[in-house]
Parts: structure tokens; C-alpha cells; sequence
């Protein structure tokens, strides 16, 4: 009974600390709650979608010329294959909508059941899918995003056959090729439709030119206990069908390809929670440290009253876990709308209706181990409690808590203000070198932050993707150019912007011990970052994608023949890198590795510009120079991607910033109350003594102000020195491996002012309390 | 003839408390002059504190005037009151109150900073003769916490004078000292308002009583007694003693 009106008394005297507690717990909550569930629900969806059109584990696109009766055969006697599903499609050569176009090939089919027709505003799906009419076509969130066309526009669609236009008449869920991270895409029209664009494909193919293919969907035995990737590499041995196809996708891979962006954007916002809670929990040890040297006499009485320190602590104890636990509970509570509102951003992106499900056992499971983690800092902290002697405590206290040393910074008539509160920072170094510490770790955090959000834009999203994303694209014409000729390039390149990554490579398809694999050659490999070990820089190194890894089951390590033409040579695997060429089965070697087996040229230099407005003007500009050896293109221009990805990218921002100053305003908040606590009998002797409240006022705020500044350098240094490296090893953990950290003038400027500002705005807000000093308070009766 | 300082008219102070009102101050009416040391005694939980920080301002009392210079002092605002407290009165607490953070030089310039009429060379220069009056100017780089109690009063007395205010409020300012220390403030309070300084002072000690040139007594938070007793000196100390215990026993002290 003791402990709980103890508890209910420091509860009520704390009521700020303990409800900041809280307000931190329900953001952190709220956050991983989200995180967590959008994640699930993003996959879950997704396998419910597959499963619904009975997708199979492989689906291949093959002409149905090179599709034999002996390879059907073949494939559907193979003891792995529980069945062979195919219909025919139709490749298209261009799409176009309004003023956008797409030149990848298209695959249009006729009408094909359990797919599902999203509803008009793209939020859930309709119950049924109406058959189509003539001149009408079902396109995927993916086609609609490319092309920038929604509902009643119209498509116009060129194959070998001629060019046709169709309204659109829906968006459909397709859950294999749908996502806008994958190339192809499938298409309906209707059954007559497409029987005419097949009969005039035929009736106008060559040799080297057709249209006709088949979407085969290969189905595992349900005994089958190999992956995926096994599975299809296992069959392309046995029969070659891989091998004939023009693309193939696994069902793990549509997975893995189709959630990759909002895989990276949660890992993000996953990082930043961890961070987040780091200063909750810093935030928390101060509190309580700051919290027993305040309360020592109030300690020592309760001491010599006969409460053990076993009590006292239990009272510590119990005070702030409740605070992490009634936010944990609350946050996990308001987490619906969130859930929802993110799973709705990645919707166009990965052309699936993500569920609003809030997933309850991976939840509580990291909630508990926050929760344990804040228990045993709070029990760690609470052991300075045992120490406290009732008769010292009684006696005066702890005297050497409160100015405990002295700089001889002058008080002057001149600046009395600024002079008194630079001698209260000055002479308190306990207090004030805490809050220092708190503000330097806020800013470093949210340096860290900004950085965060400003290496995921659009590009580096991408990057991170495996893709590389540059705004100048050259193509070699039959030319292998020399190191003379790439640094005259360059030269024209600088006069407009600074190169911040240059890229000299080609692509070529190796047999990687005895299967065609797609090969990225590059001059320079160290321009690409490795996830795992490290990138090939010796000439017999390679490095491989995780998913070439699982599908020819490599590891780092190991090694490997590499054969090209007649030439062939041993590589050992020096690390793993992540790639979206070819669905990610891609390896990668520098060009005096190629140099081995033969391979000595390189057909592309992509350059990443410091200022991406200039590209235009730089591929113009190689065009002109060097028009008879290259072809400049812009890489940035017509990619209607990017809006895509933006949006998610300024949520995702929007989310980090705005978390970021509400912790800010809540931290400067609560230790801004501590601090007016501690000073209160001052401020009583200073109004005593004429001054006014409004000066009492200015005089905090603006020490909190030079607190803020001091913990802002503090942070910056931590920040430039600590950041990069803190970050490449978290994002790494989660797999990110290609975001580079960069400081800017923002990086450092905008979280440094806005502590400095959130301080003092807030130390001035809490010490409005100055007025509600009396002087009468110092009244001893 | 007395000039008056300061006056009360139907003082009132109450506090909420336990749903009900306590009633501290009861219709106080007081006039306090100028050069007087006047001193109030009364019981614990009579109201003297409460009385004297009602006149100087740093309580709001519940209703009834103080009048200082012509003006309703319960009706000032906050910056009237500052600029009152830096300017015209001058406060010394028993637990003297030094900002711990400040030397003793420091505490004493400080207030004497905030008035705009004096230059920083003179607030020093009357801080060093403050110091030097006060005997502490060998340890004014102190700070608080390194001086004795009586030091530490002696300081607050020198920062409640530094802008020679018209009337020094001193609110048991030897409760917490021994009795060396308390001769030692009391000759100075003595001496201060031998020289002209105008004095109230709350105590509930017979010592600093003898100090006073009149005497107020209060019970219950009305004045029931009012004593003018003669310029204090130590020759007259036991008749003086004598006389201020039967007026107290009067009062059923």
C-alpha cells in the first residue's frame, strides 16, 4: 500500500516527465507497430494475390517456336514438376499513352480468371472481373504508372502486326509482374482481340522478328523441398526450358522484387525507430539520475522513515516502466490509420492491395523486448538510490549536486542577462553537461536522420535497389574507347558538372560453371558496393547476386569457372553484391578478370552528375564532340517512374521529420522542467531581488539556447565523425547496401538550428512557470 | 514629526485550504515612518511573515491597500513590483538566500546592476564600502557555500542596502544564526538604521526585539499592540529588556 501512494505521489509531483514518457513510448510504439505490420501485410498480400491466380513457382515467357513438343515433354515428365500450365501471349514492341511511351516488350493475353479488378479509386478490389468487349484492354498498376493512364484512357499498343488501340477499362491486381519494380508486365484484351493481333503477328513474322509466345507456369511437386531458385535451375539442367525462355521469374523472386522498394523505405524508417528509442532511453537515464540528485533529501527522509532501498527503488521502478508501458499500450492502439495510410503509398508501387492486418505476435514480441531493454536500464539506473544515507541526505543534502564548480565568466551591468545565465551554465556542471550530452546525441541523431533522409531519394532508392542510376548514358558505337579518350570525355563532362561516380562497364552473358549467366564488366569495380565481403577488384575475383548465390548454391569463397567462347579461367567469389539485371541473376568482374577469358572492351560509361539539371546539357554536348564513336542519352528524361517512388520517399521524410521535432520539442521539454525545478529557489531570489519574470524568462531560454548550441557542435562533430560508419552498419543489417551517406550544408545547418531553436522556443514555453514563482516561497515559518 | 513611508488599510490575506478559507491577515491598518526600526512579534502562525511580504509587495494580499509614495501597491504590476524591489525596498530572508552561484561581491552588485540610474563604477564602488562595512570584503570572491551563516547574513544585508532602498524588510534575519553571529547582524541593522535607514524586521527573538524603536505585536492577524520605544544603545539594553518583556507579557507572549 506504501508503494502505491508513493508511487501515485511522485507520479502526480512528475506528471510532465512521466507524460513525455508516455508521448515518446506511443511514437516508438506507434512505429514499430506500423513498421511491422506494413511489412507483413506487404508480403502476406502478396502471397494471398499469387495463390489466388494459382501462379506458379516459375512462370517463363518462351516463343512458341522454341517451345517443342520434345521440351513440353521433357518438362512435364520431370519428377520435380506437379504440372505445366501455358497459354499463348502476344509481345508487343511499344505502348504508348498521351505523351508517354515504353519500348520493353509487353506480354497481351486473352482474359484470364482469378485475377481480380481494383475498384476506381484503387483501394480494394471488385467482386468481379467483367468479361471484355472489343477495343478493350486490363492493365496492371505497374502499366498504369508507367504510362501515366488511368481508367477510359486509351492505349495504343504496336506489335509486328500492326498498331492497335484499346480503352482501358480497368486496372487489375496482378500479383506476378504487376509491381513497377518488374519489366514485363501481362495485359488483357478481349478473346477476338487478341485472336486478330496473333493472326496478324504470324502473318507478318520473320526469322529474326515474332511475337508469338507462351506464359508457361511451372508448378512444383508438393514434396519438392528446394527453393525456388533450386527448383528452376534443377529443371533447366534436366530439360533447358529456362535456357529457351526469354525471362523467366520465380515465384520468391516476384516476392523479393516486387516488395524490394517498401522493404527499403520500412528498413529505413526501421533504423530511425531504433535510433529514436536509443534517445528515449537516454532521455530516461537522465531523468532518473537528475530526478534522485533533486529528490535526495526527500529520499533521505523516507529512508529514515524505515523504507528500504528495495521500496524506494520499486517506486523508481514501477514510476517510469509504467510510463513506457502506458505509452507502448497506447501506441499500439493508434496504430490502424497508420498501418493503413502506408500501406496505401505502396500500393502503386507494388500493384498489390496490402492488408490493414496489425501484427500482433511479431509486435508484442519487440514491444516486450523494448520493454525489457527500458527495464533494465531503469533498474541500472535506480542502483544510485542504495546509496543515498538518510543522515547525510537530511542534513543539508546532496551539497555539491548544485554549482559544484565555478568558471570565472564576469557578471557585468552590461549583458546582465547573458553574463548570469553563462555563470549558471558555468557552475552547475552536472546538470548542464548532461543536458549538453542529451542535445549532442538529439542533434547527432538527427544528423544522422537527415542524412538518412537524404540519401534515400529517388536515385539512391533505386541504387539501392541494384540498379544503376546515372543521368549521363554512353554507348560506344563498335568502339572500344582507351583511357585517353574516357579522360577527354570526362573533361567535357566537368565543364558543365562535377562527376560524383563514373561508370566504365559492359554486359555480357558467361558460362558461370557451365550455366549462361549475365555478367556486369566493370573498369572500375570499386564504384559499386558490396553487401556481403567485397567487391571483385583482382583480376580473378568475381562477386555475385545473393539470389545467383541460392540458384547455383554459391558462397563467398567458393570457387568458379568462368567460360567465354573457348576461353575459361578459375574465379574465386570475393563477395555479394545486389543487382536488378536480369531479375537479379547477375555476377559481376573487373575488366582485367574479363581480360582473361578474352574480354577486353568496355560499350558503356555512365556518368552520375553533382548537378543532374546539367545532363541534358552534358549529353548534348558528347553528342556533339564525339558524335562518330558514342550516343549520349539522359537518363534522367522520361523516367515517370521517379514520381512513384517520390511520393514514397516525402512520406517517408515526412514521417522522419516529423517524428524527429516532435522528439525534439518533447526531450527539450522535459529537460528544460527538470532544470526549472532545480533552479526555482534561484529564480525566487531573483525576483526578491527586482527582476522581472520576463527577464527571468529570457535569461533560461537563452541558457538553454547556449546549452543547445554547445550540444549542437558537440553533435555535429559526433555526427560527421560517427554517422556514415553508424549507418552503413545498421542499413547493412538490413540488408541496404547501397546507400552512400553524404553531408551537405542542410545535413548539418537544419538539425543543428532547429535544436537550437526547439530549445530555446521551449525553454522559454516551460519557463512561463517563472511567473507562478512567488517570492514568499523563500519564506521560512 | 514622522514622515510615513508606507501604510495599510484593511489588510486582508487568506489562503484556500481543505475546501475552506484560512484567514491570516485580518483587516490589517498600519502606518510604518520613516528612520523607524520597526520590529513585528507575535506567536508562531500569527501571521508576521505573511504581514511582511504582504507590505513589501512580494505577496499579493486578498484584498485592503498599501499605500508606498501615493500608490497601491497590491494593485502593481509585475514590472512596478521588480523595479519597487531593485529600487525602494530592500529584503533580507532568514535562510539569507544568496544566489550559491554568485561570490559574495557578485550577490551584492547584482540588484545594484538593475538600477539604471547608478554606473557600474559606483554600484562597485558601493559594494566595496558595503563589504568593508559588513567586514567581509576579505572573502568577497567566496561563494556562499565556503562562508559561515553570519557571513552569509551580513552579505544579504549588504545586498539588500546596495541601492540605499527606502525601507529594508528583513524577515527573521537571525533565526538561523548563533548568537555571535547574531550581534553581529543585529549591530549592523542597528547601525544601518542609526544612519537613516528605515527598517522592518519580523523576529520572534527577544535580542533583536531590543534592536526595534517601535514594536508591533500580533495575534491572530490583527496588530493588538503597538510599542515606540527610544533609539537603541547598549547602555540602556537591561532597561530596555525589561521593559519590551512586561509589554510582551502584556501581550501573553
Amino acid at each position: 500500500m506504501e508503494i502505491f501512494t508513493l508511487l501515485k505521489a511522485n507520479i502526480r509531483y512528475k506528471k510532465g516527465s512521466f507524460i513525455s514518457i508516455v508521448l515518446l513510448m506511443i511514437i516508438i510504439a506507434m512505429s514499430l507497430t506500423t513498421i511491422l505490420s506494413v511489412k507483413e501485410n506487404c508480403k502476406n498480400s502478396h502471397e494471398t494475390a499469387l495463390d489466388e491466380v494459382n501462379a506458379g513457382n516459375i512462370t517463363t515467357f518462351i516463343s512458341t517456336r522454341r517451345l517443342t513438343e520434345e521440351l513440353i515433354h521433357s518438362v512435364e515428365n520431370h519428377p520435380l514438376v506437379e504440372k505445366m500450365e501455358r497459354y499463348a501471349a502476344v509481345c508487343t514492341d511499344e505502348a504508348e499513352s498521351g505523351e508517354n511511351s515504353y519500348g520493353n516488350p509487353w506480354l497481351m493475353t486473352k482474359l484470364r480468371s482469378g485475377y481480380k479488378l481494383y475498384n476506381d479509386d484503387l483501394t480494394a478490389s471488385e467482386k468481379e472481373m467483367p468479361s471484355l468487349n472489343q477495343g478493350e484492354i486490363y492493365i496492371t498498376q505497374g502499366v498504369a504508372t508507367r504510362l501515366e493512364c488511368q481508367k477510359g484512357d486509351t492505349i495504343k499498343i504496336s506489335t509486328i502486326g500492326g498498331k492497335y488501340n484499346f480503352k482501358v477499362s480497368g486496372i487489375f491486381v496482378e500479383p506476378m509482374f504487376g509491381s513497377s519494380t518488374i519489366g514485363w508486365k501481362q495485359l488483357f484484351i478481349s478473346d477476338k482481340d487478341f485472336e486478330q493481333m496473333l493472326k496478324d503477328c504470324k502473318d507478318n513474322e520473320t526469322e529474326e522478328h515474332y511475337s508469338d509466345f507462351q506464359i508457361v507456369q511451372l508448378y512444383k511437386e508438393k514434396n519438392c523441398k528446394l527453393s525456388d531458385g533450386q527448383f528452376r535451375r534443377k529443371l533447366n539442367l534436366d530439360t533447358g526450358i529456362i535456357n529457351n525462355s526469354s525471362g523467366s521469374l520465380t515465384r520468391d523472386m516476384s516476392i523479393r522484387y516486387t516488395n524490394i522498394f517498401s522493404d527499403i523505405i520500412l528498413s529505413v524508417l526501421m533504423v530511425f525507430v531504433i535510433f529514436l528509442f536509443i534517445i528515449v532511453l537516454i532521455v530516461m537515464g537522465h531523468s532518473i539520475s537528475t530526478g534522485v540528485e533533486m529528490e535526495y533529501v526527500n529520499l533521505g527522509i523516507l529512508k529514515s522513515q524505515g523504507f528500504t532501498k528495495g521500496k524506494i527503488r520499486t517506486v523508481w521502478f514501477l514510476q517510469y516502466f509504467l510510463a513506457q508501458f502506458t505509452g507502448t499500450v497506447i501506441g499500439m492502439l493508434l496504430t490502424a490509420p497508420l498501418i493503413q495510410m502506408l500501406g496505401n503509398v505502396f500500393q502503386p508501387i507494388t500493384g498489390i492491395i496490402a492488408g490493414k492486418d496489425i501484427s500482433f505476435l511479431k509486435i508484442n514480441l519487440v514491444m516486450l523486448s523494448t520493454l525489457l531493454i527500458s527495464g533494465i536500464l531503469i533498474f541500472t539506473m535506480t542502483i544510485k538510490l542504495n546509496k543515498i544515507s538518510p543522515v547525510r541526505a537530511i542534513s543539508g543534502g546532496h551539497s555539491d549536486i548544485y554549482f559544484d564548480s565555478r568558471i570565472k565568466a564576469p557578471v557585468c551591468k552590461k549583458g546582465l542577462l547573458g553574463s548570469l545565465a553563462l555563470r549558471q551554465l558555468t557552475s552547475s556542471k552536472r546538470s548542464y553537461i548532461g543536458t549538453v550530452l542529451i542535445v549532442s546525441i538529439l542533434v547527432f541523431f538527427m544528423m544522422t536522420i537527415t542524412i538518412l533522409g537524404n540519401i534515400v531519394d529517388s536515385k539512391s532508392a533505386v541504387e539501392a535497389m541494384g540498379a544503376i542510376y546515372t543521368e549521363c548514358d554512353i554507348t560506344f558505337q563498335d568502339y572500344n574507347p582507351d583511357d585517353e579518350l574516357l579522360k577527354s570525355i570526362e573533361k567535357v563532362v566537368e565543364k558543365y558538372s562535377p562527376i560524383e561516380k563514373s561508370y566504365y562497364m559492359s554486359g555480357i552473358d558467361l558460362s558461370v560453371n557451365g550455366e549462361e549467366i549475365h555478367c556486369q564488366i566493370q573498369k572500375n569495380p570499386e564504384v559499386i558496393t558490396a553487401a556481403k565481403g567485397r567487391v571483385p577488384l583482382y583480376d580473378n575475383e568475381i562477386a555475385i547476386t545473393e539470389l545467383l548465390g541460392e540458384e547455383l548454391d554459391l558462397k563467398m569463397g567458393d570457387a568458379v569457372t568462368v567460360a567465354y567462347m573457348d576461353k575459361k579461367d578459375k574465379y574465386i567469389i570475393s563477395g555479394i553484391y545486389q543487382s536488378m539485371q536480369d531479375a537479379g541473376l547477375e555476377f559481376m568482374m573487373p575488366l582485367t578478370g574479363a581480360e582473361k577469358i578474352g574480354i577486353s572492351y568496355i560499350t558503356f560509361a555512365r556518368y552520375s552528375l553533382s548537378i543532374p539539371e546539367k545532363a541534358r546539357e552534358v549529353t548534348d554536348a558528347l553528342n556533339d564532340s564525339f558524335s562518330d564513336i558514342l550516343v549520349a542519352e539522359n537518363g534522367t528524361e522520361g523516367n515517370v517512374m521517379e514520381n512513384t517512388y517520390v511520393i514514397a520517399i516525402n512520406v517517408m521524410k515526412g514521417v522522419i521529420f516529423s517524428f524527429s521535432i516532435l522528439f525534439a520539442l518533447l526531450v527539450a521539454m522535459m529537460t528544460c522542467s527538470k532544470i526549472f525545478l532545480q533552479e526555482k529557489k534561484d529564480i525566487g531570489i531573483y525576483k526578491a531581488i527586482g527582476f522581472t519574470s520576463a527577464q527571468l524568462r529570457l535569461q533560461f531560454a537563452f541558457r538553454f539556447f547556449i546549452i543547445a548550441l554547445a550540444g549542437s557542435v558537440l553533435g555535429t562533430i559526433l555526427s560527421i565523425t560517427l554517422s556514415r560508419h553508424l549507418l552503413n552498419i545498421v542499413l547493412r543489417k538490413m540488408g541496404i547496401t547501397n546507400l552512400v551517406a553524404r553531408f551537405t550544408t542542410t545535413t548539418i545547418v537544419v538539425p543543428a538550428a532547429l535544436i537550437s531553436i526547439c530549445f530555446f522556443l521551449f525553454a522559454y514555453l516551460v519557463s512561463r512557470k517563472v511567473k507562478q514563482v512567488e517570492v514568499w516561497e523563500l519564506m521560512t515559518e | 514629526m514622522k514622515h510615513s513611508i508606507l501604510s495599510a488599510n484593511g489588510l486582508c490575506k487568506s489562503f484556500a485550504h481543505n475546501g475552506g478559507q484560512v484567514h491570516v491577515l485580518s483587516q490589517v491598518d498600519l502606518e510604518l515612518y520613516e528612520r523607524d526600526f520597526t520590529v513585528i512579534m507575535g506567536a508562531s502562525g500569527s501571521g508576521k511573515s505573511t504581514l511582511l511580504y504582504a507590505l513589501s509587495g512580494m505577496d499579493q494580499a486578498t484584498a485592503g491597500q498599501v499605500m508606498y509614495g501615493g500608490e497601491n501597491i497590491v494593485d502593481a504590476v509585475e514590472k512596478r513590483l521588480a523595479s519597487l524591489r531593485h529600487s525602494d525596498f530592500g529584503f533580507i530572508f532568514q535562510q539569507m538566500h544568496l544566489v550559491s552561484n554568485l561570490s559574495l561581491l557578485e550577490n551584492i552588485v547584482v540588484p545594484g546592476y538593475l538600477n539604471k540610474k547608478v554606473s557600474v563604477n559606483q554600484v562597485k564602488a558601493r559594494a566595496e564600502e558595503l563589504l568593508q562595512m559588513m567586514g567581509l570584503s576579505h572573502i568577497k570572491s567566496h561563494l556562499p557555500s565556503q562562508v559561515s551563516g553570519g557571513e552569509q547574513q551580513r552579505c544579504a544585508i549588504a545586498r539588500a542596502v546596495i541601492n540605499n532602498p527606502k525601507l529594508l524588510f528583513a524577515d527573521e534575519p537571525t533565526g538561523a544564526l548563533n548568537r555571535k553571529n547574531t550581534t553581529e547582524v543585529l549591530n549592523l541593522l542597528t547601525d544601518l538604521n542609526q544612519s537613516g535607514q528605515s527598517i522592518l524586521m519580523v523576529t520572534h527573538d527577544i535580542r533583536a526585539a531590543l534592536r526595534a524603536t517601535r514594536l508591533l505585536y500580533l495575534e491572530d492577524g490583527k496588530i493588538v499592540g503597538d510599542l515606540p520605544l527610544p533609539d537603541y544603545s547598549l547602555e540602556e539594553e537591561k532597561s530596555r529588556e525589561a521593559q519590551v518583556n512586561a509589554w510582551l507579557s502584556a501581550m501573553e507572549w
